[in-house]
Order: C-alpha cells, then structure tokens, then sequence
C-alpha cells in the first residue's frame, strides 16, 4: 500500500565537546548504525544512559542530522520532519494555552488541512484515546498518564505510517505506565503503525516489541538485535509469566548492567516445615 | 467586625481623615488644606466641568500614547527576541533610550513635535514603551524550546512556528508588560502635561500649583490615583482573560 519504507544505513553522530577553557573536541556518540524495519513492526531501541539511542530517534525524526549515512524513507536521506514521521516526546511538550483537542488539531493545523478536518480528525483522535470527556480540558487540569495520551493522539491525528516514541511513559508512574502499554499496542494494533521506540526499561521492552535493539559500546553500535517471540495481542494474557520472558529480561540486563546481573541466585534448600 | 480587614481600613481612614481635618484648620491652608476644603474644591471642579474635560483630555493622550506603544513595541520586542540579527541591529537604541529619563529628551521633543498634544502623546509613547518592548521580548526568550521543536517535529516553518508558538507562549509576558506599561503611560502623561500641556490633568496641576491653591492641587491628585487605579484593574480584566487556561502556580508571574 505504501512505499514508507524506514532503514537506517551507516549512521553515525559526532558531537562537538566544549572543555572548560573552550578547546573544542569532537566526540562519537554513534558509529556504524545499520537497521531495516518492516511495515507495522514495533521496534524497541534500548541501551544504558548516555548510549545515543536518543539521539538516533532525534536524527530518524529529522530533529538532528547523521553525521555519516543517515536514516532514509524509501530511498530519500532524511533530512528534516515529514508527513510519515510523527514523534511522541518524554517531556510530553503539550502546549499549555491549548485544550486537550486543540492540542491534538496542532499538527493538523500545522500541514494545513480545512478547519472542518482538523476539528473532525483532531476529536476522532481524542476519543481513540479515551479522552472525549476532556476535550475541552486544559493540560494542567490532565494527570500525566492523561497528557501523554494526548501526545500519542496528537502523533496520530496526522496519520503517521511511523510513530516515533522517545521514552514516552518514562515520566509518568510504574502503573500508569503499564496501564498505557496496553493501551498502546491496542493503538498500534488498530492503526497499524509502525513504531520505533526508545526506552531503557526492560520489561516495557520486551512486552510492547517484536524486536529489540540494543544500543553498546562507545561510540555506540548495535550489539544485539532480539526478536521476541510472544503473539499478538499481548494484553490477553501474561506475558510476563512466561520462562522465556525472564530468558529475555536476563539477556538484557546483562547487556545493559553487566554479565553479574544475571547470575541466578541460588536457590537454598527448604527449611524443614 | 473591627478584625474584618475593611473595618480595619476604614478605621484608619477615618483617624487619618480626622487628625488632617483638625492639624490642617490650624495651620496656613497652604500647607496641608483640610478635606473638607477639598471637598469643596472636588464639588467645584465637577460642578464648573474643568474636572471631567481634565480627565476626557489626559485619558485621551494616556489612551493615544499607549497604544502607539503597544502597536510598535509588541512587534519590536517579538523580532528581537527571535531573530539574533535583527536584536544586534537594534538593541544599542533600545538599551540607551532605556537608560536615559524621558524627561532629559522633552526640549528634543518640543523641537520636533511642539507644544501639543502630540508632543504629549510623544512622551507618554516614550515612558511606555519600553515596558512594553521589554517584556514582550524577554517572553519571546523564555518560551519553552521543546514546544518550537514539538512544533517543528510536526513540520511548522518560521511563520507557523511564529503565529502557533512564540506569540502565544509571550502572551503572559506581554501583558505583564502592558500592566507595567499603563502605570508608566499615566506617569509619562501627568509629566508631559506639566511641561507641554495648556489643558489636561497635568496642566491643572501646575496651574493650581502655581497660584498655592492646594485643595485643588489634592483633587487632581486623588482623581490620578483613582484613574490608575481603574485603568491597572482594566488591564489586570484584559490579562484574566488572556490567562484562563493557566494554573494557579503559573498565574503567580
């Protein structure tokens, strides 16, 4: 249906390193980045703190640019914001002045449909998230769950065939945290976008990906690629419990901690009863 | 009843009011006047019309002053803020009109605009701008960059990025610089008609000053604080409004 093809081809980032009396360096966050993703594949990239995986959802988003290679569309370098990107912030970045659905017309507005669409589209996309009771609501009146859902209906509303997430539950609470990533695969599941979505939460993951990038090394490359095998849709049943699930969790705490991390404590024997 | 704060208020008016009566009727009339000589003096000026004609003429150059004000300090400050260029190419101006007391540039003023109400007009532009200019460009420099990137990530150019973020974003600022603004415009109208004025507020001021007829020297005063007074209040309505969507941690700027 369509040709919105994303991949990643050699991608490298340097940035400049300003000392304390001003000699500038330069320094590799990124080096030799290569990654091909499919239609509607939901992919995680995770990595340690300060690993770059950020900054490569940056330059995807056209946001900032590569220094070597690039992320492409098709064949086309990005090079700024496009129609088939749309990016989901950690920070959430509502605008305050607007209410819940103004703030979901904004990208609408901004690409310059008729008023009528925007306003049509921007309340099809505030009820998809559930929100339609507080359309009118200001974004400070919203609990931090109920802002970021405005975020991701205001990715959508411009019908993106990419959702870029950049640790988009990283602020909120652990429970509404996992409350969203539900709410989020049904989302996904529904619109069928595809999805690049940095994180450095294990668990969140493995149970939102069909495939896991992991970010190492300085500069930072690709030192694991895992493709998690549980089925769709994962909310109907706990994926959490599975064996492989803790295979899975311990794979990536040993990439991002350490190979001491997943040492299996050893389990004493039963006092008797 | 004398805890409530207006009972409290009213008491003390009431013990000042009478302590000036009394000090006042014993003393030359030059000195302090008593309130009910002002009285007099507030009954008679209403009465004769010199009063309200007064304040239709100072409302009329505040009015003029501030807007001028208004129409070009808003877009000075918002190009400022944003275009680097722009700001280097005009700050100098800026920052030495701002040092300088506007009364220093009044004989300039009077060479180039006389002795009218336009010059007036010119002096109550020049106290009122700056505020204005000033506020508008610091809230330019305080928007949050991650909503211009948040709009830039969704496509917007310049203009978009200028009508969707910036503008919207200073408003808070903006209107702190016109309540600012309307203070100095009253000040900056009350100093030209001294100096420049045949007619107005401030030019019964100096006449009254003039010829020691101090109760009417405190019925132009009074009717000063009552006119900023309503006029801070009418900016403060206009700010309310432009603020409705703001929390109350964030309405405390």
């Amino acid at each position: 249906m369509d040709a919105a093809r994303l991949s990643i081809r050699g991608l490298g980032k340097r940035f400049p390193l300003r000392t304390g009396r001003g000699s500038a360096g330069v320094v590799q966050v990124l080096r030799g980045i290569d990654l091909e993703v499919g239609q509607s594949e939901f992919i995680s990239i995770i990595g340690a703190s300060g690993s770059g995986k950020t900054t490569l959802l940056r330059i995807v988003a056209g946001l900032d640019q590569a220094d070597e290679g690039g992320a492409y569309i098709g064949d086309t370098r990005i090079s700024g914001p496009g129609r088939e990107r749309s990016m989901v912030f950690q920070s959430i970045n509502l605008f305050p002045w607007r209410n819940v659905l103004q703030n979901v017309e904004l990208g609408l507005e901004i690409r310059g449909e008729s008023a009528a669409e925007v306003r049509r589209r921007a309340m099809q996309f505030v009820s998809l998230v559930g929100l339609e009771q507080h359309a009118h609501a200001y974004p400070h009146e919203l609990s931090g769950g109920m802002q970021q859902r405005v975020g991701i209906a205001r990715a959508l509303a411009t019908d993106p065939q990419i959702l870029l997430m950049d640790e988009p539950f990283g602020s909120l609470d652990a429970q509404t945290a996992e409350f969203l990533w539900d709410e989020l695969l049904s989302l996904v599941e529904k619109t069928r976008k595809t999805v690049l979505f940095v994180t450095h939460h294990i668990d969140e993951a493995i149970y939102l990906s069909d495939r896991i990038i992991v970010l190492g090394g300085r500069p930072a490359g690709i030192i694991d690629v895992i493709d998690v095998p549980f089925t769709k849709p994962r909310w109907e049943y706990d994926v959490r419990a599975l064996p492989e699930f803790a295979q899975l969790r311990a794979r990536l705490r040993g990439h991002l901690f350490g190979q001491r991390a997943v040492r299996l404590p050893e389990v004493k024997a039963q006092e008797e009863a | 009843m004398l805890t409530s704060k207006w009972g409290l208020r009213l008491m003390s008016l009431t013990v000042v009011l009478a302590a000036w009566q009394i000090v006042g009727s014993r003393i030359n009339p030059i000195f302090l006047s008593t309130p009910t000589k002002i009285a007099e003096a507030f009954v008679a000026t209403i009465a004769s019309g010199e009063l309200p004609q007064a304040v239709f003429v100072s409302l009329g150059v505040t009015a003029a002053g501030f807007f001028t004000a208004l129409i070009i300090g808003i877009p000075i400050g918002l190009l400022m803020g944003r275009f680097r260029t722009f700001e280097y190419l005009i700050d100098p101006y800026v920052n030495a009109l701002y040092v300088v007391p506007r009364i220093a540039l009044i004989p300039l003023i009077i060479i180039w605009a006389g002795l009218g109400v336009a010059a007036q007009i010119v002096v109550v532009f020049g106290t009122t701008v700056f505020p204005i200019l000033l506020s508008t460009y610091a809230g330019v420099k305080h928007v949050d960059k991650r909503l211009i990137e948040t709009a830039h990530s969704f496509g917007a150019g310049e203009r978009q990025l200028f009508f969707k973020v910036i503008i919207p974003a200073s408003v808070p600022f903006i209107m702190s610089g016109l309540r600012l603004g309307i203070g100095q415009a009253v000040i900056g109208m009350i100093v030209a008609q001294m100096f420049l004025g045949i007619a107005g507020m401030g030019f019964m001021l100096t006449n009254y000053g003039n010829q020691f007829a101090t109760n009417y020297v405190f019925v132009v005063v009074l009717s000063l604080a009552a006119l900023g007074i309503a006029l801070t209040e009418l900016v403060k309505f206009v700010e309310r409004r432009f603020n409705h969507w703001k929390s109350d941690e964030l309405r405390a700027i």
